[in-house]
């Protein structure tokens, strides 16, 4: 029993290191923006590719989002993904925001957030990772 | 005073992967244990921890491989191995904090980069609870079966 235990620990612990190495955005970590300005909105896109390289299915829920420092503004865009062993999905998540909390965003006065929820084991292990990056 | 060489075998092992191992793992990992001795994760004070309750383990071991088996010093013993080894198990899976019950989370802060963890392995706790519940049933078994051979070969 206590090896089925330590077994199992090592198992999840194994699923979900793999797929928190798979979550950052792809190339270089850079979260790209186009704006339109004519609207007067900013796109900013989210590219991963998150893979199970363990040994158990799990679930992965990825978002990313914007918030200012003063709660004016907030918006956030997830999606939720079931992975089986071995398995990988593209994620693309786009998120649109005025021009104006970019740039009030860009004087340290908000900050972008990418949140990571892995769990395993039919969700009774698991690990929430949330990175919080300040504008300038 | 007779060691048995299987309790004395136990000792060692307990020592290696308890006290040796979790120094040799944090020596290994010392640059980015540094950085996370600055954040709420204190890899050091979790280090000191993990090799104390190592050293309690082994030296309860150590004690055991020498006492007579039908003694209710070696049942007392094994019982108090046992729950020492729960609380280990406890350290482990709240990463550094026996109170957290397998619910952990902190904070890293790197310039304008924060990161926040939050761990949840509550299952392995209730799984511990029944590992550690099962062998201790398993010792007072074996301590009930070691004194009746005691008393069926003593001769009459």
């Amino acid at each position: 029993m206590q090896a089925v235990g330590i077994g199992l620990f090592l198992l999840c612990g194994q699923t979900i290191l793999s797929l928190l190495g798979t979550v950052a955005p792809s190339g270089g970590g850079i979260i790209p923006v186009e704006i339109d300005e004519a609207a007067q909105f900013a796109a900013l896109t989210y590219t991963s590719f998150p893979r199970n390289g363990g040994l158990l299915s799990a679930e992965i829920k990825v978002g990313f989002g914007v918030d200012l420092y003063d709660g004016s503004y907030s918006n956030r865009n997830s999606t939720t993904l079931y992975l089986k062993p071995g398995e990988e999905r593209e994620v693309t998540l786009i998120l649109r925001i005025p021009v104006s909390v970019l740039s009030t965003y860009s004087e340290t006065k908000g900050y972008l957030g990418i949140y990571t929820d892995v769990s395993t084991l039919g969700g009774l292990a698991g690990i929430a990772y949330n990175a919080l990056a300040e504008g300038g | 005073m007779a060691i048995r060489r299987s309790d004395a075998g136990s000792a060692i092992v307990t020592l290696l992967t308890l006290v040796v191992l979790p120094i040799a793992a944090f020596l290994y990992l010392a640059p980015d244990a540094q950085r996370l001795t600055s954040s709420s994760l204190d890899l050091r004070e979790v280090l000191y921890q993990t090799v104390a309750l190592g050293v309690v383990i082994t030296i309860l071991a150590l004690i055991k491989a020498v006492i007579d088996k039908a003694s209710i010093s070696h049942l007392f013993l094994s019982v108090a191995s046992e729950v020492v080894s729960l609380a280990f198990a406890l350290l482990v899976v709240g990463v550094g904090n026996i109170e957290n019950l397998g619910y952990s989370s902190f904070r890293i802060s790197q310039g304008k980069l924060t990161t926040i963890v939050a761990l949840d392995l509550r299952v392995f706790l209730w799984l511990t609870f029944a590992v550690v519940a099962a062998g201790v049933l398993k010792i007072v078994a074996q301590f009930m079966e070691v004194r009746a051979e005691r008393a069926t070969a003593q001769p009459k």
